[in-house]
């Protein structure tokens, strides 16, 4: 039996978070009642005429810098004709011949190393509304919203250079990474401002040329991108081991079932009649704009893990997880800049903030511990002045109330005994209350040591630094 | 020479419903016009820009990102007779197979 | 008050800021003139007598009590139905649009009324503006104020009609190949396309994108210019829209009256195949423009000859994807239909008129992926060529004069046999619409059957100003503006 190789390009559409839509000023928000975040322009009435919203144009110029892209300092805005309820002009507005952006890549982390994906390209367009279909006694209906109508997009589309339904899902993930680092969008799949088709072949291991492709639509979430198309290589596949051929179509990802199925024909067939729209003059940038957008461009993931990992000695594996969000990455350099214990500040972050970040559903900055808290709260135990599990108590605390963590010590009291002077009195005095045990610990019995250890600290009502009690402890029972 | 086929198909795809008659008396007329446009294969056009517009050597304008009023639902929904509960009743599309 | 005809704007304004005239005098006057003839012109979609006395008299009253109003407030004005008012239904004069009334106004409707003028009502016209006599309106065929077996042309069919026999002083009116100089030539009356982008487009229900332009139909140059100040405003809400200029009439207050050192450019073969009365009509008009100083030079376009297949292609094409949007799904009308598909294109098969339908089908065709090369993108390739025509032209001559039609209005009926003859009016016309700059018919004499002729100039792009003084020098020494038709009112000669 032949081996087969898959040959995977995605093209991503993502919701730029803009307040107004591309080509009018209504709220680009999602989630408002129906039909209420619309106006003619976007509705396609009678006499409507777009205006670009420049906004617009600088967060999709912004993704091409994030993505290596070559900016077009000329391109061109076209209409793409076909009739749907959810498309009021009948054209959509987009950018066919001329894109804002060609060229680009991103790199992804696969077991086998890194590997580059390559862009092709980079276009604006605007979105299509939104249809319900309706069931029971509505089941002859379908119905619109044109709320989403006419907000800003970019189509990310992809050389066929992904291999795996694995590599497909990392590339999905590091480009959301990369655009939520450059605040272009919140990139979510559920609400739907992150989309992904795939185009998908396969051919045998070692031939050059491509198979024939297969799009799927109707992934939203990370996992379903995942599951169809490792669904869809299996089906390719299975038809082309048994002689078969692969059928060119777009197929439809079913959750529910699990399966790929092909769409009506007619919908297969589609000339769009691309040409310019003249109700826009072509998009024209300036060396100036474009200098000044690059200069909003932060570091992104890619070079600050590498940064982690020289600068802070993190693992490649903390560090990834640190980068994964600007966020964090930023939370955790702002606490390094109050106190610069990168290590300890990293296991705190990932083991109890990012626990209560995912839990809360909050960012990261607003889960009710500042920077500078965690940089003190590891100052004080690594000063000794609380102990480990001190620390979790008082962070937890803080969580809570929204108190420093120093505030919370002193509050509690909680600051552990670590004056020399003040624990050798209890020790002398509790070496004194048990003779017996005293002289069997120093004729050998070292387990002991627990014993007096615990009746030290309970002495103490749990203040006395544990560390020290054992040392003067030995001291005095030699 | 444009068939009747053509336009059979160009009316789908412009969602026009045309009788028999309609398609032989346009695919007569197109042909006529498409014919007298032949005359534009002979102009020279090597390496001549399209002008899509009178003025194409703007820029588009841009317009600044803040939001704007928008229309009611009620006033959206005005100019149809086929509403109900705040959306566009179209007859049901059906998805996939 | 029958004076009232022979005045301009101007003139008027001054009556009504004088008090010597109300607002309410003025419109009433109108609103009888179109009670008494409209219904055999049937050149108004729609009236509302009522709206326009109400607001004419606000207007006199904020007069009396001192206010400062701009200097067009009172002025009557109509607009062509193809401006979206949401006070008035705008149909376009399609079965597609009837009834509808838009949620939101025209740019140059609001421009309008906030300079003041009243709107008497809403403009027959060629269904969607596709058409040159106006007969291709769903509603009625207007017909011209001259003859009324005649065509007023078109598109502007009501706007030129109405103007000519005076049931208003102005129209607003759009030219996407002619449909405002054309149908001014047919009327009698004085027609200027400005310059693309010169009148916000916005609210304009589209024809074609890269060539519809507003402007106004008038009794003579000096009104077209009064009224531009108000239309020439920059609109953000129109990307293609050019910077302001309010300065046309002051401009043209200094034209002074000759001639001298205009160079007048004659299109070669323009005056060939002219039918004979037009043609002297014509030819007496370039003597006049003479002996007022102007010098007349042959300026050459060789590609006129495919200006009008250039036209169509971009035209029809860009109007099949204007037009998509007529799917029922939003407003207009819809037929009751239980399958998507048959509903969009049993809605788009009774609401579009045949002329319309055919238009859309020629320009899906034009875009299909195997054509949109050969036919679309290489006649936008020979628009550039045009372009560089008429800047050579103009290297040689300041303003091209010529005729606007091969003769004057036809009967009804007549023309609407081959699909080629009707396209053969948009001749003199597209040319202009495809270099995007300004042109203007002017009055010039009558021709054949004593109906009227029209003599057009073109000027360079944004050049309005040069255009408007040497059509009002024109103008100035002709008495043709002044001539107004007999009308029949209940069939009774007045």
């Amino acid at each position: 039996m032949n081996s087969y190789e898959a040959v995977i390009g995605l093209e991503v559409h993502v919701q730029l978070n803009t307040a107004a839509k591309i080509f009018c000023s209504c709220s680009a928000e999602f989630g408002a009642e129906a039909n209420s975040h619309v106006c003619p322009v976007c509705m396609g009435f009678p006499g409507t005429l777009p205006v670009l919203n420049g906004a617009a144009v600088d967060k999709a110029v912004q993704v091409g810098l994030a993505l290596g892209c070559e900016i077009q300092k000329f391109s061109i805005f076209d209409r793409k004709s076909y009739f749907y309820p959810d498309l009021p002009k009948a054209y959509q507005i987009t950018q066919m011949f001329y894109p804002i952006c060609l060229g680009g890549s991103l790199n992804i982390d696969t077991k086998s190393g890194s590997r580059r994906i390559n862009l092709t390209r980079i276009h604006m367009e605007e979105d299509a509304g939104k249809l319900i279909h309706g069931e029971g006694e509505s089941a002859a209906y379908s119905y619109v919203d044109f709320n989403r109508a006419s907000v800003p997009l970019v189509e990310i589309v992809s050389e066929p250079d992904i291999r795996s339904a694995e590599e497909a899902r990392l590339y999905l993930q590091k480009l959301r990474t990369i655009l939520r680092y450059i605040n272009v969008s919140d990139c979510n799949m559920e609400e739907g401002s992150l989309r992904c088709d795939a185009n998908i072949s396969i051919r045998p291991v070692g031939e050059a040329e491509l198979g024939t492709k297969v799009e799927i639509k109707n992934m939203n979430s990370f996992r379903n991108v995942q599951h169809a198309i490792e669904y869809e290589i299996a089906r390719q596949t299975e038809i082309l081991s048994e002689g078969g051929h692969i059928r060119q179509q777009t197929r439809l990802w079913d959750n529910d079932r699990g399966i790929t199925l092909a769409m009506r024909s007619k919908e297969n067939a589609h000339d769009y009649r691309y040409f310019p729209d003249p109700d826009l003059f072509p998009l024209k940038l300036t060396d100036e704009k474009i200098e000044r957008l690059k200069k909003t461009i932060p570091e992104l993931p890619d070079s600050r893990k590498a940064r982690f990992m020289q600068e802070y000695s993190l693992s490649a594996q903390d560090a990834d997880l640190l980068v994964s969000e600007k966020d964090y990455a930023d939370f955790y350099e702002d606490a390094l800049k109050i106190y610069s214990s990168p290590k300890n500040i990293a296991n705190w972050i990932m083991s109890e903030l990012l626990r209560v970040v995912n839990q809360k559903g909050l960012s990261i900055f607003n889960a009710g511990v500042a920077p500078a808290d965690i940089a003190q709260l590891v100052k004080l135990i690594e000063s000794g002045a609380i102990s480990g599990k001190q620390g979790k108590e008082v962070f937890a605390e803080a969580v809570e109330t929204g108190k420093t963590p120093e505030a919370i010590v002193s509050e509690k009291g909680l600051s552990q005994l670590s004056d020399k002077g003040e624990l050798y009195g209890i020790v002398q005095k509790v070496v004194k209350a048990n003779p017996s045990e005293a002289e069997r610990f120093k004729s050998g019995e070292e387990k002991l040591l627990g014993f007096f250890v615990g009746l030290v600290i309970k002495e103490s009502r749990g203040k006395a630094n544990p560390k020290l009690v054992n040392e003067i402890l030995k001291e005095t029972l030699k | 020479m444009i068939s009747e086929k053509d336009i059979m198909y160009v009316a789908d795809l412009a969602k026009i419903k045309l009788d028999a008659a309609e398609v032989k008396k346009f695919t007569s007329d197109l042909n006529d016009i498409v014919e007298y446009a032949a005359m534009l294969k002979e102009v020279d056009v090597a390496g001549v820009e399209p002008m899509y517009s009178p003025n194409l050597d703007e820029g588009t304008p841009e317009r600044e990102d803040v939001v704007g009023a928008s229309l009611t639902q009620s006033e959206a929904l005005a100019a149809s007779k086929y509403i109900d509960r705040g959306h566009f009743r179209v007859p049901k599309i059906i998805e996939g197979q | 008050m029958d004076n009232i005809l022979g005045l301009t704007l101007a003139e008027l304004s001054a009556l009504l800021e004088r008090k010597e005239l109300s607002s309410r005098e003025l419109i009433a006057f109108y609103i009888d003139r179109i009670e008494r003839f409209d219904g055999k012109l049937l050149a108004y979609l729609y009236k509302d007598a009522e709206s326009a006395l109400k607001r004419a008299e606000q207007i006199d009253d904020r007069r009396a009590k001192g206010e400062k109003l701009p200097r067009s407030a009172g002025l009557p004005c109509a607009l062509k139905d193809l401006i979206v008012t949401s006070d008035m239904p705008t149909t376009c004069a399609s079965k597609m649009l009837e009834g509808f009334i838009s949620p939101f106004d025209a740019t140059a409707a609001k421009n309008m009324r906030e300079a003041g003028y009243i709107s008497l009502g809403k403009l027959n016209m060629d269904q969607y503006a596709m058409g040159s006599s106006g007969e291709s309106s769903y509603f009625q065929k207007t017909v011209n104020p001259w003859d009324y077996s005649r065509v007023p042309g078109g598109s502007s069919s009501g706007s030129a009609s109405a103007v000519a026999a005076r049931l208003t002083p102005v129209a607003i009116s759009s030219d996407t190949g002619g449909s405002i100089r054309q149908p001014a030539g047919f009327c009698g009356v004085t027609g200027l396309k400005p310059t693309y982008g010169r009148v916000s487009r916005f609210g304009v229900v589209s024809y074609a994108s890269s060539l519809d332009q507003l402007g106004p139909i008038t009794n003579s140059v000096e009104d077209a210019a009064f009224v531009m100040d108000v239309l020439g405003l920059n609109d953000p809400m129109d990307s293609t829209s050019a910077p302001s200029k309010t300065d046309f009439y002051a401009n043209l207050q200094r034209a002074g009256d000759s001639l001298k050192g205009v160079r007048l450019g004659l299109p070669e073969g323009h005056l060939s195949d002219l039918a004979p009365g037009l043609k002297a009509a014509v030819e007496n008009a370039l003597k006049d423009c003479e002996k007022l100083g102007a010098e007349i030079v042959n300026v050459d376009f060789p590609l006129a000859a495919k200006g009008l297949p250039v036209y169509q292609m971009i035209a029809n094409a860009e109007a099949a994807s204007n037009l998509a949007k007529y799917d029922g799904v939003k407003y207009g009308h819809r037929a009751n239909i239980a399958e998507l598909e048959e509903m969009y294109s049993i809605t788009r098969r009774e609401g579009f008129g045949p002329e319309v339908k055919k238009r859309i089908i020629l320009g899906t065709y034009i875009l299909l992926e195997g054509q949109y090369e050969e036919y679309y993108r290489r006649a936008m390739r020979i628009r550039r060529l045009i372009r560089k025509d008429y800047d050579a032209a103009f290297k040689k001559c300041d303003l091209i004069v010529g005729p606007v039609s091969a003769g004057v209005a036809f009967r009804f009926g007549d023309k609407t046999i081959s699909a080629m003859e009707m396209y053969l009016n948009d001749l003199f016309t597209v040319l202009l619409n495809l270099n995007g700059s300004c042109g203007i018919t002017v009055p010039c004499g009558f021709g054949e059957d004593n109906l009227p002729v029209g003599l057009q100039f073109q000027g360079d792009m944004f050049a309005e100003d040069a255009l408007l003084r040497a059509a009002h020098i024109y103008q100035q020494s002709t008495d043709w503006h002044k001539r107004i038709p007999a009308l029949l009112e209940n069939g009774v000669e007045r």
